[in-house]
């Protein structure tokens, strides 16, 4: 808990000099930097140079990584106990980061929509230099979104209720909001705004900065007041138990990792089971992405449920299926083009229940 | 203004030895703050210095780029039509799409003349390599599809690519008129006779220059940009009178009295400006009204701007076309 008032530089140093690339490397890559700028060598200078700023990342990424585990848990707690999907970011990123790869997309795509919705867009562009250290999603209730004019569904994501925590670098405070809260939650203020991850009707949508550096938003008011209320007076049952088999199937280490316990009332209701193809009788879901985009998803499933990805001419050949252990497939997609990456991306995070209407 | 400073900073790589104070501050900040162990200072200002880098490295790769230019107009036949140059440096990736080559012009007419060799042989055994510039010239242009950007047909297309380092390439088939005439120098042809009259002029060292200087052209070429170009047309490539087209042209067709035109895009500025010589009038159409602003500078001149942050690829690629390159070489 103390930890996570403290500046991010602090927890960097204490934890820098036990790092695999420490101290001394670092210093090291800057002598050997400087040596190819002194000689005009400026082929080397820039993969010098490009060393040493993703080994200075790696190194914030590791020293952010124990107390990212700390939190992560704490967010975990907080959720509805309901909560049906959940993603971790946990690779450190700008809000205005752009890229096309795998990683980027689903930061951009889906972790970060929430916070592009609120506030007519707004908070996200005063927040676009921040850093998000760790943002954690939780989702439940997916259903076909209310359509503006017509029975056309609209374009953009599924509707779902849900909340994301996005912790940042530095602290928030309320004037970054640039106007007062619109009412208090569990004493709590929060700000509403009209918004929409689709092109259906706008609704009500919640932000509250729950701790200095910890902005919680939210598209529906039981679930930011069940979340509220869970992190100021711990419950003993949590979202997605530590007991569910999809933990274990799934890597804590990886840049983005989701996992999703399909929850058996809603199999017959819920478009992201009705809209896709999946074996009868999956019970759960995983996904991690790392930090060179590859990705892996695993299902637990009595059969391949992956076969019409793989088969998918925007696979393109980039992705293969296997069963690791009995009942556990495993799709696995590497170094790919951006057709197949976007279309892996779609297509597990739709499995999850984020499925994006074209 | 930032074209100032790239400026300055091309003409500091230019003399040996020299580090530009900037970046020497920048590293010294880097190492202090991982000294002290102070993290997000470090990666601040190591983000700053890479980008300062990264700069020094453009300008140092495109540090000869007017006299290999100069070079290059020598090595083409004095009825050279069309004649570009993308000095944007890029590293081949063969992980690009079509599509993503598309909407990006710049590393899209960086690598598609190497892309249409031998289906895509010798550029998938260049991944990863780094291409300086590109210059890229045309003759016998033939057409194009009005309003649409396409292929254009020519009689004859060579690229010239200059990599940053000696490369090395798998056997060439006898159908992929490809020669290595430097060790980091690359000619690619669309025939075997292009190919080998190129060889020869460069082995001669020809001194009579395509598009000679005294071109109206050349004082509207802004060499400075990303990509510029110009074309000189020749008497086949204009309508004839009574042809659809003579007295008003229908992009990326010329009128019949059309001189030339020069194409300029500024990458940072994401600004295309295309100039039209010509004594007749010109309007835009319907389909490129929203693509671009025309105006004048100058009695038979039309200028047409497009902000391609706005417009996005469409308007590069119209320009193209009118170069005689369409999106598909």
């Amino acid at each position: 808990m103390i930890l996570k008032t403290m500046s991010i530089p602090f927890i960097a140093g204490i934890l820098l000099a036990q790092q695999s690339v420490g101290r001394v490397d670092l210093l090291k890559q800057v002598d050997e930097l400087q040596s190819a700028v002194e000689a005009g060598d400026w082929k080397a200078a820039k993969q010098r140079s490009q060393e040493l700023r993703e080994n200075l990342r790696a190194a914030r990424t590791e020293a952010f990584r124990s107390a990212n585990s700390e939190l992560t848990e704490s967010v975990l707690n907080w959720l509805p106990p309901d909560t049906e999907t959940v993603i971790v970011a946990q690779e450190p990123f700008p809000l205005a980061a752009r890229g096309s790869g795998s990683l980027r997309m689903a930061q951009g795509g889906y972790v970060t929509g929430l916070m592009r919705a609120v506030e007519e867009g707004k908070l996200a562009r005063l927040l676009s230099d921040n850093l998000i250290r760790l943002a954690v999603v939780g989702a439940r209730q997916f259903a076909i979104p209310a359509s503006g004019t017509g029975n056309r569904i609209p374009f953009g994501i599924i509707a779902y209720q849900g909340c994301a925590a996005y912790f940042f670098d530095r602290p928030l405070s309320d004037s970054t909001f640039q106007r007062s809260a619109d009412e208090l939650m569990m004493g709590r203020p929060v700000w509403m705004s009209k918004g929409s991850q689709n092109e259906g009707p706008s609704k009500d949508m919640f932000s509250v900065i729950l701790k200095p550096e910890l902005l919680l938003i939210c598209n529906d008011r039981s679930f930011m007041s069940e979340t509220i209320a869970r992190s100021t007076a711990p419950a003993s049952n949590r979202a997605l138990p530590v007991n569910l088999l999809e933990w274990k199937m799934v890597d804590r280490s990886s840049s983005l990792r989701a996992i999703r316990h399909y929850r058996a009332d809603r199999v017959r209701v819920d478009p992201s089971r009705t809209m896709i193809r999946l074996p009868d009788g999956v019970a759960g879901l995983t996904l991690e992405i790392n930090a060179s985009g590859h990705i892996k998803a695993r299902m637990l499933s009595p059969s391949d449920p992956w076969q019409d990805v793989v088969s998918s001419p925007d696979s393109a050949r980039h992705a293969t299926s296997r069963e690791t252990t009995k009942g556990t497939w495993e799709l696995s997609i590497g170094d790919a083009n951006f057709e197949t990456t976007q279309f892996a991306v779609f297509a597990i995070m739709a499995m999850l229940g984020l499925v994006f209407f074209i | 203004m930032k074209r100032t400073v790239c400026a300055g900073l091309f003409a500091l790589t230019l003399l040996p030895g020299t580090t530009p104070q900037s970046v020497r501050v920048m590293i010294e900040e880097v190492r202090s703050s991982i000294a002290r162990d102070d993290l997000g200072t470090a990666i601040n200002r190591a983000e700053q210095l890479d980008d300062e880098i990264q700069k020094q490295y453009k300008a140092w790769l495109l540090r000869d780029v007017a006299q290999r230019i100069d070079e290059v107009l020598t090595w083409l036949p004095p009825d050279t039509e069309s004649f570009w140059v993308c000095q944007s440096p890029a590293e081949i990736d063969t992980s690009e799409s079509s599509s993503q080559l598309i909407a990006d012009p710049l590393r899209g007419f960086a690598v598609n003349g190497l892309r249409a060799v031998a289906a895509e042989k010798y550029y998938r055994a260049l991944n990863h390599r780094t291409i300086r510039f590109v210059a890229a010239a045309a003759r016998g242009i033939r057409g194009g599809r009005q309003g649409t950007p396409g292929p254009v047909a020519a009689d004859d297309v060579v690229y010239f690519y200059f990599f940053d380092s000696p490369i090395e390439l798998p056997a060439i088939d006898g159908d992929a008129w490809i020669a290595l005439v430097r060790p980091d120098v690359l000619v690619v042809a669309n025939n075997e006779a292009q190919l080998k009259q190129t060889i020869q002029r460069i082995s001669d060292g020809n001194r009579i220059r395509a598009l000679p200087t005294n071109l109206p052209e050349w004082r509207h070429v802004d060499k400075r940009a990303s990509l510029w170009g110009l074309r000189h047309y020749s008497q086949q490539s204009r309508p004839e009178p009574g042809q659809p087209g003579y007295e008003q042209a229908k992009f990326p067709k010329p009128d019949g009295l059309a001189v030339g035109l020069t194409v300029g895009f500024d990458a940072i500025e994401q600004r295309l400006v295309v100039e039209y010589m010509s004594p007749n009038n010109y309007a835009l159409p319907i389909t490129l009204e929203h693509e671009f602003k025309l105006d004048s500078p100058q009695n038979g001149v039309w200028r047409l701007i497009s902000n391609i942050r706005e417009r996005r690829h469409f308007p590069v690629h119209m320009a193209m076309s009118m170069l005689g390159f369409g999106v598909d070489p």
